[in-house]
Formats: structure tokens, C-alpha cells, sequence
């Protein structure tokens, strides 16, 4: 008002009459910033008018003086009195967005469910990617930690690695081997319990970071019987305190004490362990073979290391490279290694999960605030009106662009906060489901909040500028006479975004088949034994033969036998392994195990050639070796029965083939095999029982046991439950995805669902007039749904492919896996559609069943 | 400073509606000066009656609160050229803001009768 033309026109003709001055330009500017608008032009008027009084009277002087006094006087007035007008509009924005959320509930609903489940599937993704990604990464220096792999997948290295590689490479600092000990019954006094107890060098504790609580992590694994043990542990034994000095006996046997008392190892630690004893003790009592412990060819410590500080990954790779080179280990054996905090996803194989994961939450989120925007723009189309008589009665563009951007921030407030609260509500639940320990503090400290919290906020933004400047740029007479209607103008847009959200859905839908079709694969496919009726029992003690007989004469036990690792898989291998005819250079590497009479029997392994190994005969106990099918091919002999086998420098004869069967997790394939028969060191009993009849045999099992080892509590497990559990992970992952996929159509549905009815809502009248022309329901609900139909139909072209390729790309993981049928797509579409339909319909419906009458009535 | 100002019911019971003394004064000073109140006339009553400051931003503080509250409408005269262009905003007092003031009075009369002849001096 201050600067406008007319205005100025007019102080031109002031001054030209009227010798008098005006307040000085700035005393006017100030006014003017601070009175609030609908007093600005009469308080200026005052001030002029009590100013050119005072130089009247008193002159220029005093006027200046009086001006900026009053002026300073005035001040604290005239803000507060702005702030309260201010306050009073800002009352009445909120009371108009409270009614617009009331009056349009089922909008409001879908768009602020939509955003709230949006946000709370992509935090809780969110975290379980960061846990997923904290493993291992709690230690000091966690960057200078690496594990060290062999090229053949398995975790084992060769037991004196690490104290090579420390010896050979100075960069590295410290290293250290971590091995499971085969004994875990510990007891203190009449305390009896499993535990789960590992071998270590006493450099342990300067690689990784397990905080003492009491105890010197310096020398606590220095002597043979000492023990380093954890917290609950410690008080589980010890419930008295100190637990440092005191004794622990393992398998009723050898006296270790207790050096050091360590916190529980974290969650998200790859190494799981409740006990710690120096690796020396393994290898004085716990020899899988007397002589060669220290031999290049055993293998089943893992291997760590700690480099010292500027060493690199390349640089320690190197460094094993030239280790390898120089001959101190085989030449052509690949070693490399994995920093630790990269151990968790590599061991777990975890990381495609996180990729896509990652990327369907973002998806997800992407869908929830396409969604709102969507549907706020929709939904303001209704409220042209309104903002018409806003600018009737002198709203600026500025009050009803801050207005609309105002009232979608409010909804996204509201949406956040529910997102929070349902977090805080679903969070138990989903540790549950998927077996994990998240915590809200997974939140902190780091950008996930404020990036959420961002995004939500542009979100609002975006949502509330569309119609905030659409609106607010029209003339209000076209408007409010009537003139106005909303045009297409971004309904393309719309339109492909809707498409994409489909597109989403269809993928995961895809995807859950798929993962589930796989899972059930596997858990029926014949893995070449029996799986069923077979009890494993853990041995403890050396009296297996004993047990074994006793086992037998119950006449519901059908067969009893035992191997040194345990069914349904094992890692052990061998590279110390010879046969007649094999190329002097290559570095060959079986799979082994040492098992008792009558294994393949007990199993139901099938016998392709030659005989299994046989109690009577003598020399089968010492130098016959049996192996499966890959092994023959391993060894490209062609009469593999009687061939000479040298395994552990025991040279002996090939007896039999085996069927292939399973013994690792299918996603590895069958690996060379050779059995040999070592009843000393049966460790697993496996115990067939007669169809139906496992209670009471596992009564008779349980009294046996009770009888030869009373020292011992009994440990066994049923060999389907065990071979069920190896595909848990892939099990929570098929939950994880079937949950994303039912949210992911849910929000879809919710976009469609809002765009339909409002797409119904603009053609009422056209609708009215159809009917009145005499057009059936149906062809109305048609008319209706049609666009929406082929809509998901191009989305379902889209996915196909996609979900295709990823599908692909995820069986690759499987050795064994199925086929990806057409069946699933269509299946997968056709959900989609039905759904899709579904929802448009009920609109659709509700539009065609609305009388003409009233739609037409208002024209 | 706080009076009580009794609006109408329909069924001619009162309920209690605070004015300030400050909406009292301003309110009186409109009624007394009839048709030209405006702000500066408003301001110099008060000024010359109170015997305290009253800044412009301090008039128009209440001047827009009593219009909130109905109880002052006001009509925009010509623009005038010692005002520098701006017009003058004239004020008076409604139906609801003349009920106002005759309960005010009404109270101010019922908590100070008897009081009158007592002196009034601090002891």
C-alpha cells in the first residue's frame, strides 16, 4: 500500500500544497513491517496526521522527536497485537483443516494410513539393514580385523594358519584361530549345563573387543586349563560373585579355572560363544587325529587377524599372495581375506537380502508419498470454492499458499507420529517373526530420522504446493460462479505413478512365490537319505559300542549308527588326500567324515556299486574307504571299486559308491565324499526308530542313556528338525517379503482406490446423464473400472520381466532349485487384478447406484 | 483492572464476560466523543482525562480487540491529505458494546455503594 503508484502520486501533491513535511520514509517502513495489516493504513494516517500537527505547532524538530519516541513507545503493542492477529488466522487454518480431515474421512484415512504404513515398513526395514550391518563392527578397530577364507566356501582354514600368516607377515599384528571344542558339558558342584564353548590363541582378546569385567585379557588364556567365560555364565555358576579363581569341570573329566569374566557377547557379534579356553587345550585333549593337529591338512579353525595400522585390504591380500608364492603353504591354494565387519554378510549371505530389501523400502516409502501427494491433489480440487471466497474477502496468494502447504504438513505430522507409535507397538512383534533383537536405538545417532523425517516433510511440501499455487492462481470470480473445473492437468502423471506402485506389487508378489515355491522345494526334495524316524543323539564319554548294543535290543529301534560330524551337514574336508592315477598337481580337497558300521544303512543311503562297509570283514576298519558318486567323477577313474585311496597318508581301498545325497545346505552343491570307519570317534549316534513309534522309543533311548552315563545329561534332536531348521533364514526372508508384498498392494490399493473415486467423483454428472439416458449399471461400473484395469494390466507387462530377472538371480543362490513357471507370473498378475478390481469396483458401484436426480439437480 | 462485562442470554440470565479496564476506558472515551472517534481524538481524550501515556500502538491494541469482540463497529472516512493520503477509521459502540458499558457500570456501582461516604483513605 505504502509503495503503490497511486499513493505516491498523491504525497507528490501533498508536498506540493502543503509546505509541511512527512515522516521520514524509514519511520513509515518500520510501520508498516510492524502493524498488522487491516490498522496499517489508519495508524500511518494517525501518525501523519499528529506529526504534521506537532511541526505546526512546535516545529520539524520536535516532531522527529516525538515520531520515533511514539514509534518506540508503540512497538511492543503493535507486535503483539500482529502476533495475535496472526494467531487468530492461524486458529482458523487449523479449524478448516481439522473439518476438511472430518468431512472427508475416508480421504483423510487412506492417505494418512497409507503414509503412516509406508513409513513404518521403511523403519523397520531400515533398522534391520543397520543391525545387519552392525555385526562385528562393536570391536576396536574393527577396520584392521580380517578373517581369512580358503577358496572352498567353508569357514574352516587350516589349523595353523593364522600363527603362519602372523609369523610370515609383518603387517600383521596380531592373529589369532577360533575353533568350536566337541565337548560342551560343563559342571561346578551339582551345576550340570551345555555350553557353548570355543578354542582361541591367547591373542584373542588383542583382536577382538570383548570388555573384561574382571580378569586381565592379557594372560587370562595363558595356561592350558584356563578359562575365560561370560557374564551369565558367571553368574549362572557363580551366582555368589567372584568367579575369577574358581573351577569348572568339563565333561566330568579335566579341572580348568576360571582367569577372566567377560560381557555377554553382543547380538550382532559372528562369533557366538559362552566360553573361551585356549587354543592349546584343543589340541592337547580334543585331537580329532593324534599326529597330524598341526598339519597343513587338518582344517577347522577360522583364522583372524589384526593388521597394523595404514595396512590395507589390498595390501594384506598382497601380503598373502606372496605368503602363497613363496611356498610356505600349497602354491596354488587361494587365500584371502574378508575385513570382519563384511563376515556377518558374507557367512550369512546376506547381502543381495539388504540390496533388495533396501529397495523395496524405498519402494515402499516412494508409494506412500506418491500416494499422499496424489490424493492431495485430488482431494483439493473440491476446495476451489472455498479458496475463492478466501480471495474474496482478501486473502493473498501468500496466506493460501502458507495455508494449503500448512494444512498437508499437518497431516504428515499427524501421519509421523503414527508412524512412531505403531513402530514402538509392531517392533516386538517383528523380532518375534523374524528371530532378531532390534531396539529403538537403532535409530539414534545416526541420518536415518532426519532423512525420514525429510522425505515426510517434502512429502507435505510437494503434496501442498500443487494445489497451493494451482489454486491460488485462479481468478475467484471464475471460480465462484461456477466456471471452474478441475482439468486433467496432471492426471497422466498420476496415472504412471499409480502404475509404477503396481509394478511394485506385482514384483513382490512375484517374489513371494517364488521364494516359497523354492523353500518347499527343498524341504521336499529328496536329499538321498532318510530324513524322518532318525533321532541323533549326542555322544559323550567312549562308550559307544556299549550304548549301541544296548540301543539295539529294543526292538523299535531299527538300526543304530554314528559319524564323527554330525548329519544333516558338516564342513569337514581334507586336502591331504591321494589316489592312484591322480595328476601329481592338482590340489584336490574331499569332503570326509569318519563314521561307524552300518551308517549308510541307518540312513537309507543307496549302495550304486561294490558293497558298504562290513563289521565281519577285517580290514574295513582300517583301510577301506567308501565314497559317492561326485567323488568318482572327482577322481576320473574308470573301475572306481578296489581303487587305492590314500587319505591321512592311510592308504587304503575304495569299497563302494554311495548315492549322491546331501550333506551340506542345497544351496552348495554335492561335494566329493569319502567315508572311513572310525568307531572312536562316533560323536553323533544316529538312531533309526519303527514308523510310529518314537515316544516309546525315545523313552527307552532316554533310560539307556540314563543308565550308561549318569554324569551326563541326555542332548539329542530329531534329524527333520534339524534339517528344517538350516532354511529358517530362507523362511524369514519369504515372511519378511510376503509382508512387504501384502503392505505394497495395500498401499496401492489405497492410491487406486483414492484416484477412482475421485475419477468417479468428476464424472457424476456424465454418470448421471448416461443413466438418465438409460445406461445398465454394469456398463457404468465398466465404464468406470476400464482405464484403471488396463492400468494394472501394463503394470503386470512391466513386472513380468522383472520380477523374472530377479527371481532368476535369487535361485542362482541354490544349487538345486526350481524352475520359474509361467504359472507364477500369471498367478501373481492375476491376484493383482482381482484386487485391483475389487477396489475400483466398490467405487464404481457406489457412483453408478447414485440417483440421476440428485447428481443432476444442482445444474 | 478486570471488570466484569454481562452479556444477554436469551432467557435474561447474564454470563460473566471479562473486559479489561483498558476496554472500559476505551469504550467509555468512544461513546462519550459520539461520532468522531477516531484515533487521534480517541488518543487525545485519553490522554488529557487519564492522565497517563497512551501510545498509538496501545490504542489500537484495544481499539482491535473491542471490534473483535463486537462490541465497537467502525467505518472508513475519506482520505484526507494531512493524513498523508490514509483515511480516518471512525469507531462506535454497538448494541452489545453499549450493554457492556451499562454493566460495568452497573458493577462498578453495586461494589463501591456505601463506600462513598466511608472515607476511602489507607490506614
Amino acid at each position: 500500500m505504502l509503495c503503490g503508484p497511486d499513493y505516491q502520486e498523491l504525497l507528490l501533491n501533498i508536498n506540493k500544497k502543503d509546505k509541511t513535511g512527512n515522516p521520514p520514509k524509514i519511520a513509515l517502513w518500520l510501520l508498516n513491517l510492524v502493524v498488522q495489516e487491516s490498522d496499517r493504513r489508519f495508524v500511518i494516517g494517525d501518525f501523519f496526521e499528529i506529526y504534521r500537527s506537532i511541526e505546526k505547532r512546535e516545529g520539524f524538530r520536535k516532531a522527529y522527536f516525538w515520531l520515533w519516541i511514539e514509534i518506540l513507545r508503540s512497538l511492543p503493542d503493535f507486535v503483539s497485537n500482529t502476533i495475535y492477529w496472526r494467531f487468530a488466522m492461524v486458529k482458523n487454518y487449523i479449524k478448516i483443516a481439522v473439518r476438511n480431515i472430518l468431512k472427508q474421512k475416508g480421504y483423510s484415512f487412506i492417505n494418512i494410513a497409507g503414509l503412516t504404513i509406508g513409513l513404518v515398513c521403511c523403519l523397520l526395514i531400515t533398522m534391520w539393514i543397520l543391525d545387519e550391518l552392525s555385526y562385528d563392527t562393536f570391536h576396536d578397530d574393527s577396520e584392521l580385523v580380517f578373517n581369512i577364507l580358503v577358496s572352498e566356501g567353508s569357514e574352516g582354514t587350516p589349523n595353523i594358519l593364522a600363527p603362519a600368516l602372523a609369523e610370515q607377515i609383518p603387517e600383521i599384528e596380531y592373529a589369532t584361530r577360533y575353533d568350536w571344542l566337541n565337548t560342551s558339558l560343563v559342571t561346578s558342584g551339582s551345576d550340570t549345563s551345555f555350553e557353548r564353548i570355543t578354542a582361541v590363541d591367547p591373542s584373542f582378546f588383542d583382536v577382538f573387543t570383548f570388555p573384561f569385567i574382571s580378569g586381565d585379557p592379557k594372560t587370562a588364556l595363558n595356561d592350558i586349563s584356563s578359562i575365560v567365560i561370560a557374564e551369565d555364565v558367571a553368574e549362572r555358576f557363580f551366582p555368589d560373585g567372584n568367579a575369577i579363581g574358581q573351577f569348572l569341570t568339563f565333561d566330568n573329566d579335566k579341572e580348568m579355572q576360571v582367569t577372566g569374566v567377560i560381557e555377554n557377547v553382543p547380538h550382532n557379534s559372528t562369533l557366538q560363544f559362552d566360553m573361551l579356553v585356549p587354543f592349546e587345550y584343543k589340541v592337547q585333549f580334543h585331537r580329532e587325529r593324534d599326529e597330524d593337529y598341526a598339519s597343513w591338512g587338518w582344517w577347522s579353525a577360522s583364522s583372524y587377524v589384526k593388521v597394523r595400522e595404514g595396512c590395507t585390504l589390498e595390501t594384506l591380500n598382497d601380503k598373502i599372495h606372496d605368503f602363497l608364492r613363496n611356498g610356505a603353504y600349497k602354491k596354488d591354494r587361494d587365500l584371502w581375506a574378508i575385513p570382519v565387519t563384511d563376515m556377518h554378510a558374507v557367512y550369512s549371505n546376506i547381502k543381495t537380502y539388504i540390496y533388495s530389501f533396501s529397495i523395496v523400502a524405498a519402494i515402499v516409502l516412494f508409494m506412500a508419498c506418491i500416494n499422499f501427494i496424489n490424493l492431495s491433489i485430488a482431494r483439493s480440487a473440491n476446495r476451489a470454492k472455498e479458496t475463492g471466497i478466501r480471495k474474496v474477502v482478501g486473502a493473498s496468494r501468500v496466506n493460501l499458499i502458507g495455508q494449503f502447504l500448512g494444512e498437508s504438513l499437518f497431516l504428515i505430522l499427524i501421519g509421523l507420529l503414527l508412524a512412531f507409535g505403531l513402530l514402538d507397538l509392531l517392533l516386538p512383534i517383528f523380532n518375534e517373526k523374524m528371530g532378531l533383537q532390534l531396539s529403538m536405538n537403532l535409530l539414534l545417532g545416526n541420518s536415518v530420522l532426519p532423512t525420514l523425517i525429510g522425505l515426510s516433510l517434502l512429502t507435505g511440501i510437494l503434496a501442498g504446493l500443487y494445489p497451493a499455487f494451482y489454486l491460488s492462481a485462479f481468478q475467484p470470480i471464475a471460480v465462484l460462479k461456477g466456471d471452474f473445473k478441475s482439468g486433467p492437468g496432471g492426471s497422466r502423471l498420476r496415472k504412471s505413478l499409480l502404475v509404477i506402485q503396481f509394478v511394485a506389487s506385482v514384483v513382490l508378489i512375484i517374489g513371494t512365490i517364488t521364494i516359497f515355491t523354492q523353500l518347499d522345494y527343498i524341504r521336499s526334495k529328496d536329499v538321498g537319505y532318510y530324513k524322518d524316524q532318525v533321532v541323533h543323539v549326542y555322544m559323550e564319554g567312549d562308550q559307544y559300542n556299549n550304548f549301541r548294543n544296548e540301543l539295539l535290543r529294543n526292538h523299535n529301534i531299527l538300526s543304530v549308527s554314528g559319524s564323527a560330524a554330525g548329519m544333516p551337514y558338516w564342513r569337514w574336508s581334507t586336502s591331504s588326500v591321494d589316489w592312484t592315477g591322480k595328476d601329481p598337481n592338482f590340489d584336490a580337497n574331499v569332503a570326509m567324515n569318519m563314521v561307524d558300521f552300518g551308517f549308510t544303512e541307518t540312513y537309507g543311503i543307496e549302495i550304486l556299486q561294490g558293497r558298504p562297509f562290513d563289521r565281519n570283514i577285517v580290514s574295513d576298519s582300517v583301510s577301506a574307504y567308501l565314497v559317492n558318486e561326485e567323488m568318482v567323477k572327482y577322481m576320473g577313474l574308470e573301475t572306481v571299486v578296489g581303487a587305492e585311496l590314500t587319505i591321512w597318508d592311510n592308504p587304503g581301498q575304495i569299497i563302494g559308491v554311495m548315492r549322491n545325497f546331501h550333506f551340506r545346505p542345497l544351496t552348495s552343491p554335492i561335494r566329493p565324499l569319502a567315508f572311513v570307519i572310525n568307531q572312536e570317534k562316533v560323536g553323533t549316534v544316529a538312531i533309526r526308530i519303527a514308523a510310529g513309534e518314537i515316544p516309546s522309543a525315545m523313552e527307552y533311548i532316554k533310560e539307556t542313556w540314563q543308565k550308561m552315563f549318569p554324569a551326563f545329561p541326555i542332548s539329542y534332536a530329531f534329524l527333520d528338525e534339524q534339517f528344517d531348521r538350516q532354511y529358517n533364514r530362507i523362511e524369514r526372508i519369504g515372511n519378511l517379503a510376503s509382508g512387504f508384498a501384502l503392505l505394497a498392494i495395500f498401499i496401492a490399493c489405497l492410491g487406486l482406490f483414492g484416484l477412482s473415486s475421485f475419477t468417479a467423483q468428476q464424472r457424476t454428472k456424465e454418470i448421471g446423464i448416461r443413466k438418465v439416458l438409460g445406461a445398465s449399471m454394469i456398463s457404468i461400473v465398466r465404464l468406470l473400472s476400464k482405464e484403471f484395469v488396463i492400468m494394472v494390466i501394463i503394470a503386470n507387462l512391466i513386472a513380468w520381466p522383472i520380477g523374472w530377472y530377479l527371481m532368476k538371480e535369487w535361485l542362482n543362490e541354490f544349487a538345486y532349485r526350481i524352475e520359474l513357471g509361467f504359472g507364477i507370473f500369471v498367478i501373481a498378475g492375476i491376484s493383482a487384478l482381482v484386487i485391483a478390481i475389487a477396489t475400483v469396483s466398490y467405487q464404481a458401484l457406489v457412483a453408478a447406484m447414485t440417483s440421476p436426480v440428485k447428481t443432476l439437480k444442482s445444474e | 483492572m478486570i471488570c466484569f462485562v454481562i452479556q444477554k442470554k436469551s432467557n435474561k440470565e447474564y454470563t460473566v464476560k471479562w473486559i479489561s479496564r483498558k476496554e472500559e476506558l476505551m469504550l467509555l472515551t468512544v461513546w462519550r466523543l459520539k461520532g468522531n472517534a477516531y484515533g487521534v481524538t480517541i488518543r487525545d481524550y485519553l490522554l488529557k482525562n487519564t492522565q497517563k501515556h497512551w501510545s498509538i500502538g496501545a490504542i489500537y491494541d484495544v481499539l482491535d480487540r473491542l471490534a473483535q469482540k463486537r462490541f465497537l463497529s467502525s467505518i472508513d472516512g475519506d482520505p484526507l491529505p494531512e493524513r498523508g493520503g490514509r483515511s480516518k477509521k471512525y469507531y462506535r459502540v454497538t448494541r452489545s458494546g453499549f450493554e457492556a458499558l451499562r454493566e460495568v457500570q452497573h458493577i462498578h456501582n453495586v461494589m463501591w455503594s456505601g463506600l462513598s461516604g466511608i472515607t476511602l483513605e489507607y490506614k
